[in-house]
């Protein structure tokens, strides 16, 4: 106390100038409109760069959140695509719920195996959530396969690359269908089969689904051209086909829901019975 | 000290209508604008304290302030010289000191002390005052000339108020 006092009486002069000062300046500030805008100009430029640096830190905490954010946000944008909706002439009698054909849900991958010849993944999503056996699943990049086994809260997916998968298939732009079916083999690669000799594939060409089965909708994009051959069979091209999407990465994936599926099998097997 | 507070005060008043009233009209070329009302702090004898000069200082700039519609401005300025004005007197002592008694006149200390101390007095004032103004250093060297420029302007007025005011030698 006495060593602040003897220092107070030291510096007094200078205690008595800062204070006068800081008067005068917080009146330069406070009655000054030009002043004024500068400090809070010149503030903001030191405050922001302290409030970006620290952002930049933080949101590498945050991007858990972030990709759950942007999953739901995926699924409410997929099922606003125009290529869900049954389409029909403009006679058909417009109910909103009958015209959405496809429906997404958004799940995340639990486990999944990829070296074994028989892979499966488990998705976090069951019967509860309105999973049924034989949906879609796609990830963002590209057809990841069927759900196989619904359990109250998870179900079981078999991926393309699993070798009793076989997901209908077409080149894009030259209509011709095939299957794409996996051979045990590298989980990036799968093969397309019954293609004749006479398409003119080429490296490079994107396979996506055809739309002839009730699980997906056309046009998804499976994988593109590796390499095209004159396989030993005498009929059909041996192509193979690089995966789009990378099984090791992918965990956010997309149940789709046919809605008029039940209708068109029934239908299908009152054709074939008759 | 207390017998050179009116006169003081009436160098005050009379610098501080003479700086409001006529040389804040002044901008010759539009960049000199000189200071005279500083002279009150660098004529106060060297036996005024520095708490004492300071409260005359803040009085000082706070009137001037008011006058020129500049809060704070000049009371920065004023203060900030004072407040260094001890380190200038130091700084530009004669090796054997200042006598007692003495004021910072040229009668007293001869032309070339009185050409330094209040050279460097007004040259710390027109630097806060007018970086102060613009509030930035981003135009550094416009500034610094401007300051120079009154610089030059308020020395050639303080020296002639310096030798008006001096008493004939007897």
């Amino acid at each position: 106390m006495r060593n602040l006092l003897n220092l107070i009486i030291r510096y007094h002069f200078t205690l008595l100038y800062l204070i006068l000062f800081i008067i005068s300046f917080m009146m330069l500030l406070n009655f000054n409109e030009y002043q004024r805008t500068s400090w809070i100009k010149s503030s903001s430029y030191v405050t922001g760069n302290v409030y970006e640096a620290f952002f930049n830190v933080r949101k590498y905490f945050s991007l858990k959140h972030e990709n759950e954010l942007l999953a739901r946000e995926n699924r409410i944008l997929m099922n606003r695509l125009i290529s869900n909706q049954y389409v029909c002439d403009a006679n058909f009698k417009k109910s909103k719920s009958s015209l959405i054909q496809f429906k997404y849900m958004d799940a995340v991958i639990v486990n999944k195996t990829v070296t074994r010849q028989k892979n499966f993944l488990t998705i976090n999503k069951g019967y509860l959530s309105g999973i049924k056996p034989e949906m879609g699943v796609i990830a963002p990049d590209g057809v990841i396969g069927i759900v196989k086994d619904v359990s109250k809260h998870f179900s079981t997916v078999i991926p393309i690359i699993n070798i009793n998968s076989h997901i209908s298939a077409r080149i894009r732009k030259k209509n011709f269908f095939g299957t794409i079916s996996w051979d045990g083999g590298d989980y990036k690669t799968a093969s397309l089969n019954e293609i004749p000799f006479h398409v003119p594939v080429k490296t490079g060409d994107i396979i996506e689904t055809s739309g002839l089965s009730t699980i997906f909708p056309a046009g998804l994009v499976i994988g593109i051209v590796e390499s095209v051959s004159r396989g030993t069979d005498d009929y059909f091209l041996e192509i193979k086909v690089r995966l789009s999407p990378d099984y090791l990465k992918v965990t956010s994936v997309m149940i789709i829901e046919n809605r008029l599926k039940e209708e068109q099998t029934k239908l299908e097997e009152k054709s074939d019975n008759g | 000290m207390v017998k050179y507070l009116p006169i003081v005060l009436l160098y005050s008043v009379i610098l501080l209508l003479t700086q409001v009233l006529i040389l804040n009209n002044i901008y010759l070329w539009g960049y000199i604008n000189p200071f005279i009302y500083i002279f009150v702090i660098i004529m106060l004898p060297f036996e005024f304290t520095v708490w004492v000069s300071l409260v005359i200082a803040f009085l000082l700039g706070i009137s001037v302030d008011f006058f020129s519609n500049t809060p704070g401005l000049h009371t920065a300025a004023t203060l900030t010289m004072t407040y260094f004005r001890p380190s200038v007197l130091r700084l530009i002592a004669p090796r054997e000191g200042y006598d007692s008694g003495t004021k910072p006149e040229i009668k007293e200390q001869g032309v070339m002390w009185y050409l330094r101390y209040t050279g460097f007095m007004v040259l710390i004032h027109h630097i806060f005052l007018f970086y102060l103004e613009v509030f930035s250093f981003s135009s550094f060297f416009e500034t610094l000339f401007r300051v120079f420029v009154s610089w030059i302007f308020s020395m050639i007025l303080i020296i002639l108020i310096q030798f008006l005011i001096q008493k004939p030698n007897n």
